[in-house]
């Protein structure tokens, strides 16, 4: 079972976020979405389900290339966001359920499209999540990861997921690329085939939709100053006059479940 | 935002969902009760509520069933 601080947490934060994150433009970005509904290869009458959809940017994305597009959440403003944008999209064939994704109430092979987006360094268990990803996927079904990767480097590694558990108190950790990789051989999936993007924005920018504690975003603004001199959070960072821009690289990770005979 | 008349306006629960719901603990099959908005778990002993077309397939925000 959920660890329930975390789960509060969970839902503070992203009851908070539910506006500003569904609607920030580095998040929306059309060429990332076409990305990875491009490395999931959908077919007319396949099933999908976004596990931790959010604000429903995801199922929204895809609707238009599936029979049917399901997002399931813990958050019921995300929720409540994720319809909204729905019927902004013009898209109908979608549903939603609010669930804890360590526990997926869906019964086995019941899609043929399991994606996550940006949710995997917020879970306790990563691997817990990933099995029920599996479960819930079609054999010859594709299950795709996204999310933000960690330097190689442990401790720059180490620096960087301080600095967004500072910005967001629901962050457990960015898993490294290795890692991430990783989820797909532990649960008996082929090595990924891997695409790459970078979120890209000005710290102020982020800090502006995000809900650190009190006396944090000055903490988080000198760490990614810091790291324009010193590369102390392993990711691109660079200042440009007052200007510290920076980019989060991440990874599409995605894999087909091999038919078991 | 007038939620209550675009609950009304709406099927309860899409017939596509519910094909593909289990119970998250058992993994068991669940019962549709339109009348009372539930899905209903019998191994699990629990009613998990729809509210305005959104199945809450929490435990905790789940009905103990009596009997």
């Amino acid at each position: 079972m959920s660890d329930i601080s975390h789960q509060d947490r969970i839902l503070d934060q992203f009851s908070r976020q539910a506006m500003p994150f569904s609607t920030a433009a580095p998040i929306t970005d059309a060429n990332a979405l076409r990305m990875i509904v491009e490395a999931a290869a959908p077919k007319p009458s396949d099933r999908l389900l976004d596990v931790a959809c959010g604000g429903g940017i995801v199922v929204s994305a895809f609707a238009p290339y599936v029979e049917h597009a399901t997002g399931i959440d813990m958050t019921p403003a995300m929720l409540d966001r994720a319809r909204q944008h729905a019927t902004e999209s013009g898209v109908a064939n979608v549903t939603w359920d609010r669930g804890d994704v360590t526990a997926l109430p869906y019964a086995d092979d019941a899609f043929d499209i399991v994606v996550t987006r940006f949710s995997m360094h917020h879970f306790l268990e990563p691997l817990g999540v990933m099995r029920e990803m599996v479960r819930v996927c079609a054999p010859g079904g594709r299950v795709i990861v996204i999310d933000m990767h960690a330097s190689d480097d442990p401790a720059k590694a180490a620096e960087w997921n301080r600095a967004e558990k500072l910005r967001d108190p629901s962050h457990v950790r960015c898993l490294m690329l290795g890692e991430l990789k990783a989820l797909f051989h532990s649960t008996g999936l082929p090595a990924p085939r891997a695409s790459f993007y970078e979120l890209r924005d000005e710290i102020r920018n982020l800090l502006a939709r995000s809900f650190p504690n009190p006396g944090d975003d000055v903490k988080i603004i000198e760490m990614y100053a810091a790291s324009a001199e010193d590369d102390r959070l392993g990711i691109p960072v660079r200042r440009v006059n007052e200007r510290i821009e920076y980019a989060f690289p991440i990874a599409i990770l995605a894999a087909e479940r091999v038919s078991s005979t | 935002m007038d939620d209550t008349g675009e609950a009304k306006r709406q099927p309860p629960i899409d017939p596509r969902l519910l094909e593909v719901l289990v119970c998250p603990l058992t993994k068991g099959p669940l019962e549709y009760d339109r009348e009372a908005s539930e899905l209903i778990s019998r191994k699990a002993g629990l009613a998990y509520p729809v509210r305005d077309g959104i199945p809450i397939m929490l435990p905790e925000e789940a009905r103990k069933l009596e009997d």
